[in-house]
């Protein structure tokens, strides 16, 4: 049925496409072919991109250096040759008609690395032509056989100024990734992701059967290595092209394609360590004694002070940091294995890569816990001794090939499986982090601690409940997940390039709960059996059709003119069970006495777009680009139509111009501008009325003893015909200049975005009995600005050291302007009435608490209630997202560069992070918290834990703001050392060509005065979702990563 | 030439491309339609059975709001029992322990949901009606009658659990109808009239009509007795036989008793409460509060104990659990001794403490039944109370254990004060509370923070009884 649908409109449009480019002419045109080596020793080089300027014609070099320029017009022609690590070289050749042309050249090397070619939405483009900032990583093959990068996180943390990227916990966790900030209140503040032109998902995770485990990503299911280069375009200024929804920013991923030659294998395989050095909270307890008596009690500071306590002694435990076998932690291991092939002729190409990789999460049932289930569950399985795993197997395959020298087709088919296991965490008494962090501050009985759980077992300092039953409770995750792509290029004319694409990637996720009889913890009923079961699909569908047009219209200046359309459409559906009471034995929901089953029927998001742009090219030396592009799409009101969103892009390189004076040490400059909007579309169904249904058991007369389940609805959304895409306006302004003979390039970037049609869930208050309490409508503005800088240099480059360094920060802030109106036509001014609120004049997301204050009055070195006041009204207190962002990445090169030493730092900060994990366990039973539970807890620390929990007798409100604590840290990410394998080594002993072997680290530590257990912590699904805002409750923290890794090309 | 040739060339194609993609009206159909085939419209509720299935939804609501609610958070009549002497929190979420130890704010969230659950059965319920009377011909009377019940159940239990100054408003057309805050008095008027315009609609003689008539009967009777008005209010019920109960049904592919998933086994995140509890491994009495898990009284037949080994929820209180509502058990919203009790107090302040004191052992002294529980007979109460305020204490005591869990306590404890002059340290519990420090003074939830997006809201009149 899906594929039915999206049939249709896809032949309507390729058929569109056909019509309008029907008829060709033969036209003056001509080939030039070359080749290119190193200047430094006349070496070929592969993969150098050749653009004849001016045309559409462009071509790739070979293994062996050679290129061969088809179709290029006939005249005199500017052929640039671009390749990272190598200056750009640019040459002027007459091509005659129907003649080829011989143009060879001789490529320096540049010290500074930049990629010079970049894909945008309307194909490739040198990056001098573009108005706006966009980056990219680079020669992504050599980061990932020379540093640890395990996941997509890896790939993109700490390297793109303006990007923020929190990586998941838990092996596969889905990262945090935002671009510029947040400007939306109500929708996703994520960018879009694209890969190889087709619009990837990465919004869904699995539900691990509905229970609360980390948030899982799907953008992890890419295989780093089989990616050639990854982009990011950062804002609306730049993504206008993109559509409705690409308003926080795009992420290109390009995959790797075939290269002309023969057979180039590339082998690899990587094992490693994982382990989990957080900053567990340990658990205290004062032991005391009542006065009067000889019973010990437990004590807090403030029962000390009110003198019901007379303190004795203090014991502490911390589970997770416990190293003698009470730990739920462990040393987990990882291994990866790649093959990749790649060859082929002009006239076809393949690449197909395949990779198997494995990680075993550090949780592992401890000791004590293994014991228990020798003798009474006869053994431990091993997805209950080691629950928290992850399987990828990755199948991808590219084939270009060229039918004719007018028509190329080219074909990307990736495929993944993925396998996954997790542990409950978050604010879970499931979850080993609250049992460890909540447990009484010792093992045996004592006050208020039997030492013995539910089941009759030792709890050791456990609060509830011990691995070897938490971990009976089985959350598995399976996805299966078909990215594809087919791309067509059309040359009719030697003006006139056709391209068009179609892509689907098609995901199916399974989530799996299982609890068999008489397993998992003695909670409710779950000993009795229960499972569950879900199943998503996620469908994208992408097509797009350009055609481009060039034209010399004067020696000195050229155009190219850009029509183009695409259609995208984002579904998804689903279907879960559930069972409770299984016999013995029995784990399907089949088998479960009492069932329950729901499916959804699929909801689609389309939009269809079409634009046209023009760029002037003056002089090589001056572009400017207007564009504009209409959107249409299925999830606006009924009301509202279209949106058009406009784009003005300046280029200049000015250091280019004849009347630019000649700068020492300064080699390039270009200057920057670029005005464009994109927008975020509403949710699939958020425009629409709509009602639920509901199974309600309803007697037949009420005063039956039993009834008959009843179907029935209600409402469920009060929809909004008006409803339209929020819209984001963006100025930015730049310079890019290169520096003491091209070692040193310099990028700077300030941008102004404002945010209108900002889409804000109107809260109707509860009284007037709304079928909903939220109704979207489009009421707010934001205003966000920043400015990043990169600066990347080599500082030394000899023949036996050399070392780069590459330095970006950011800084950005956002703020409300205007939250609409509210039912009575008065301005809001405030939304939210919890600790995260939006406030016009303030941050998106702001932190809001009363402020406390503390005074020991009887100088007894104790905090109590009535030596606390806290402030009756709210206050803001920050921002709740990173606004600074910085990173500094070193490369040295050592002995004669047979030795490569990788190292990245990076910083976050300006914002505030609440430190959940302590305050919860200063405030729930047993209060095992170092605040109030250490008899020589500071008095501010007592203070923030008593305005935390009173009780307040005089009315005044308690207060969590002493567990709102700076988000501001250094990470020292990455350290690498790269051994190139020496020639003879390679050759006579591995039969390869080159190869390394790479020593790598990530995560090696945090410089932070955060007291949580880590400064990354990011435990809920908040990737993709309206909530974006770290969250510390009981989930873990980044691993550490140890690895070795064997890479051999042949 | 060439250079107008090409464009020529890039402005057919162009605009041939251009304009086959926009003239193609089934195209663009097809290609952006909002197909949501997964998607409920106001289609399908514009019809009889469209109206009879948003009745069924109004009435689950209402089971949700009442007895159902959230799989880990109280619903309203359990968080008004919480903040008394029925039950004891064994949780982790300071939600529920500050409502325990009776120091509840407006920022409390599952006390904003409990109250935005029963504020939102009130919309549907009108809604409902709304549809009923639109679409089936004649409208439905008892179906209707009932909806008016649900919607007059809402205003009395918020009215009897919240402060002075709760608003009810309504939607029109998806527009918000922002309403005053009023008093809990006038709350109970306005509960009065929905249950009086049930009353004038709910005339039929068959089963389902007689049953809604009585439930609207006796609701009425206890917003009256909230309003001080015994005598009108025993009147009501007289004619209620005391087997009579208006149920709420459950089954296990539906929901569950909100007291079965917080309380019915262990480990749970509410216990029964107790006339004492466990400090510093010592017993510690806690006055005013009555003994509900250590009576071992058939009315509340419990599992645990008060210094049982076995643990609640936070792995510390000691877990009882209550028998009385399991899984698929029915949950009374009003039953016919309510409306015996209803009566006793109206002899209280007619001075007949004989009368309220047989009214007792009469209900004691023969079999009943509770939701599907019977109740044995058990032995007369003796010592007649012979002071009005004997007799006070006497019937409290007796209601608290004949409604026990069903939302009364609050409202009870608070008409103590108000009605009968007591003082809040003489009615609700104080001292220590059993997880540190003391039971703080709040005798009344608070209208949560949610509500003050109501332009007319800027927080309680007053917290007073």
């Amino acid at each position: 049925m899906g594929i039915a649908r999206f049939a249709r409109p896809a032949s309507l449009i390729l058929m569109a496409g056909a019509l309008c480019l029907a008829g060709t002419a033969a036209w003056a045109q001509g080939t030039v072919t070359g080749h290119v080596t190193a200047r430094s020793d006349s070496q070929p080089i592969a993969g150098v991109r050749v653009l004849a300027l001016g045309t559409n014609a462009a071509a790739n070099t070979a293994q062996d250096g050679k290129y061969t320029l088809i179709g290029v017009r006939a005249g005199s022609v500017e052929v640039e040759v671009l390749r990272i690590g190598y200056q750009p070289l640019k040459r002027t050749v007459t091509v005659t008609n129907g003649g080829t042309t011989n143009l060879d050249f001789q490529l320096a090397a540049a010290p500074v690395m930049l990629n010079e070619v970049v894909t945008t939405a309307t194909g490739e483009q040198r990056r001098i032509e573009l108005g706006s900032a966009v980056s990219t990583l680079g020669n992504v093959s050599e980061r990932v056989e020379q540093t640890s990068i395990t996941n997509m996180s890896d790939l993109l943390v700490a390297k793109v100024p303006g990007m923020t990227v929190i990586p998941g916990a838990f092996t596969n966790g889905a990262p945090n990734i935002h671009i510029r900030g947040l400007n939306s209140l109500s929708l996703n503040n994520s960018p879009i992701f694209v890969i190889d032109g087709v619009r990837m998902n990465v919004g869904g995770s699995s539900s691990n059967g509905g229970n609360l485990t980390a948030a899982i990503s799907v953008l992890n299911d890419i295989d780093a290595s089989t990616i050639e280069d990854v982009e990011v375009v950062k804002g609306p200024s730049a993504a206008t092209l993109y559509g409705t929804d690409a308003a926080n920013g795009v992420i290109l991923i390009t995959t790797k394609k075939g290269k002309v030659g023969r057979n180039r294998w590339t082998f690899s395989a990587e094992q490693g360590s994982i382990s989990d050095k957080s900053n567990y909270l340990t658990a205290y307890m004062i032991w005391g004694h009542a006065p009067g008596s000889t019973a010990a009690i437990r004590c807090y500071t403030y029962t000390i002070s009110a003198g019901s306590c007379i303190a004795d002694s203090t014991s502490s435990l911390n589970i997770l940091k416990d190293k003698t076998g009470l730990s739920p932690l462990a040393t987990g291991y990882r291994n990866q294995w790649n093959l990749q092939v790649s060859g082929g002729t002009e006239a076809v190409r393949y690449f197909v890569s395949g990779g198997l990789e494995n990680e075993t999460g550090p949780e592992k049932m401890p000791g004590f816990s293994v014991q228990r289930l020798d003798s009474v569950a006869g053994g431990v399985r091993s997805e209950w001794n080691r629950p928290e795993y992850y399987q990828k197997l990755n199948l991808n395959t590219n084939l270009s090939t060229r039918l004719s020298p007018a028509f190329d087709v080219d074909v990307t088919a990736g495929f993944s499986k993925v396998d996954e296991g997790l542990p409950q965490s978050n604010n879970n008494t499931f979850s080993p982090t609250y049992q460890s962090m909540m447990g009484p501050g010792f093992r045996t009985a004592g006050p208020g601690y039997t030492g013995i759980g539910n089941l009759g077992e030792a709890l050791n300092g456990y609060n509830s409940y011990v691995p070897s039953e938490i971990f009976r409770d089985v959350n598995q995750n399976a996805s299966q997940r078909l990215i594809g792509s087919l791309h067509a290029s059309w040359r009719p004319l030697a003006w006139m390039q056709n391209d068009g694409s179609a892509g689907v990637d098609w995901n199916n996720r399974t989530g799996i709960f299982l609890c068999r009889f008489g397993e998992c913890p003695a909670a409710g009923t779950l000993r009795l059996g229960a499972t569950s079961s879900t199943t998503t699909n996620d469908r994208v569908f992408s097509m797009k059709v350009i055609s481009t047009s060039t034209w010399q219209a004067k020696p000195w200046m050229s155009l190219k003119t850009t029509f183009g359309s695409d259609y995208t459409n984002v579904e998804n559906d689903g279907t879960s069970a559930s069972g409770t009471q299984l016999p013995p034995g029995a784990q399907s929901v089949g088998q479960a006495a009492v069932t329950a089953a729901s499916n959804v029927l699929w909801t689609a998001t389309k939009t269809w777009g079409y634009y046209a742009q023009e760029q002037v090219a003056l002089r090589d030396r001056l572009f400017v680009t207007g564009a504009v592009r209409a959107d249409e799409n299925s999830a606006f009101g009924t009301n509202f139509k279209k949106v058009v969103y406009p784009k003005l892009s300046v280029s200049w390189l000015l250091s280019d111009e004849p009347f630019f004076p000649k700068i020492r040490g300064l080699d390039q400059l270009r200057l920057r501008g670029a005005y464009g909007a994109s927008g975020v579309q509403p949710g699939a169904t958020s425009a629409l009325i709509t009602y639920s249904s509901t199974t309600v058991n309803q007697p037949v007369v009420a005063v039956n003893q039993s009834g008959t389940d009843t179907p029935g609805l209600r409402q469920s959304a009060l929809g909004n015909p008006n409803l339209k895409p929020e819209l984001s306006v963006e100025t930015e302004v730049g310079f890019e200049a290169r520096a003491l003979g091209d070692r040193m390039n310099i990028d700077v970037t300030y941008y102004n975005k404002h945010t209108r049609d900002a889409l804000i869930s109107q809260v109707i208050a509860p009284s007037v009995g709304p079928a909903s309490t939220t109704v979207l409508r489009n009421l707010g503005s934001v205003q966000n600005t920043g400015i990043e800088a990169t600066i990347q240099a080599t500082l030394v480059n000899t023949q036996r050291f050399g070392w780069d360094v590459t330095a970006s920060a950011s800084h950005s802030g956002n703020k409300l302007v205007s939250l609409g109106l509210d039912p009575t036509g008065v301005p809001n001014k405030t939304i939210g009435t919890g600790s995260i609120r939006d406030s016009v004049g303030l941050p998106i997301n702001a932190f809001f608490y009363r402020a406390h204050h503390y005074n020991d009055a009887n100088r007894d070195g104790f905090i109590t209630p009535n030596e606390v006041t806290v402030d009756p009204n709210v206050s803001f207190r920050g921002y709740s997202s990173p606004r600074d962002l910085a990173s500094v990445a070193n490369g040295f090169d050592l002995f004669s560069h047979r030795v490569r030493i990788n190292s990245l730092f990076d910083y976050k900060g300006g914002g505030m992070i609440v430190n959940t994990n302590l305050s919860f366990q200063c405030s729930s039973t047993p209060k095992p918290c170092a605040d109030v539970s250490t008899v020589n807890s500071p008095l501010a620390r007592q203070a923030a834990a008593i305005a935390l929990i009173g009780p307040f007798t005089n009315g005044q409100s308690t207060t969590a703001v002493g567990y709102l604590e700076p988000l501001q840290y250094w990470r020292f990410r990455e350290l690498s050392a790269t051994v190139f394998l020496p020639q003879r080594v390679v050759k006579n002993w591995l039969r390869g060509e080159t190869g390394t072997v790479t020593f790598a680290a990530r995560n090696l530590h945090t410089w932070t005065n955060y007291r949580g257990i880590d400064v990354e912590e990011n435990g809920i699904p908040i990737f993709a979702f309206s909530n974006d805002v770290q969250n510390t409750t009981f989930s873990q923290g980044s691993r550490r990563y140890y690895t070795v890794k064997l890479s051999l090309h042949y | 030439m060439k250079s107008m040739n090409r464009v020529r060339w890039t402005a057919v194609g162009s605009v041939a491309l251009v304009l086959v993609l926009l003239n193609a009206c089934d195209l663009k159909q097809v290609l952006i339609s909002p197909e949501q085939p997964g998607v409920i419209g106001p289609a399908s509720v514009a019809s009889p059975t469209g109206a009879e299935a948003l009745r069924v939804g109004a009435l689950g609501s209402f089971k949700a709001w009442f007895a159902g609610g959230g799989v880990n958070f109280a619903n309203l009549p359990m968080l008004s029992d919480l903040l008394t002497d029925v039950w004891a929190s064994g949780d982790t979420q300071s939600q529920h322990n500050e409502t325990d130890d009776r120091t509840v704010g407006t920022g409390n969230g599952v006390l904003s949901s409990a109250y935005q659950a029963a504020q939102q059965a009130r919309g549907l319920a009108l809604t409902a009606i709304q549809a009923l009377t639109q679409y089936v011909t004649p409208p439905p009377a008892a179906e209707i009658g009932e909806l008016y019940f649900a919607m007059g159940m809402a205003e009395l239990q918020m009215s009897e659990a919240l402060c002075n100054g709760i608003p009810f408003g309504s939607m029109a057309n998806g527009v918000p109808v922002y309403t005053q805050p009023i008093t809990n008095a006038a709350g109970f008027t306005l509960a009065s009239a929905r249950f009086d315009t049930a009353l004038a609609m709910v005339t039929g003689t068959d089963a389902a009509s007689i049953a809604i008539h009585r439930a609207n009967q006796i609701a009425k009777a206890r917003a009256q007795i909230d309003l001080g008005n015994y005598a009108g209010a025993a009147a009501l019920v007289a004619d209620i036989p005391t087997n009579y109960q208006y149920l709420l049904t459950f089954s296990l592919t539906t929901t569950s008793p909100e007291l079965y998933l917080l309380n019915y086994t262990q480990p749970s995140r509410f216990v029964v409460g107790d006339s004492f509890a466990i400090i510093n491994g010592a017993p510690s009495l806690i006055k005013n509060a009555l003994p509900f898990a250590s009576a071992g009284d058939p009315r509340v037949p419990v599992a645990g104990s008060t210094s049982n080994t076995k643990k609640a929820f936070d792995g510390s209180t000691p877990w009882v659990g209550q028998l009385l509502y399991g899984q698929t058990d029915p949950f009374p919203v009003l039953t016919g001794i309510d409306a015996r009790l209803i009566e006793a107090e109206a002899r209280i302040n007619t001075a007949d403490f004989a009368g309220m004191f047989a009214t007792l052992n009469a209900l004691r002294t023969s079999p009943q039944t509770i939701g599907k529980l019977p109740i044995p007979a058990m032995p007369a109460l003796t010592n007649a109370p012979t002071t009005k305020d004997a007799a006070l204490t006497l019937l409290f005591r007796e209601k608290a254990f004949w409604q026990f869990g069903r939302g009364f306590r609050l409202g009870d404890l608070r008409r103590l004060i108000r009605q009968y002059g007591r003082t809040q340290d003489n009615v609700f519990p104080v001292g220590n509370w059993f997880k540190g420090g003391t039971y703080g003074t709040d005798v009344n939830l608070p209208v949560p923070d949610a509500e003050l997006t109501n332009p007319n809201f800027h927080g309680c009149l007053d917290r007073n009884a």
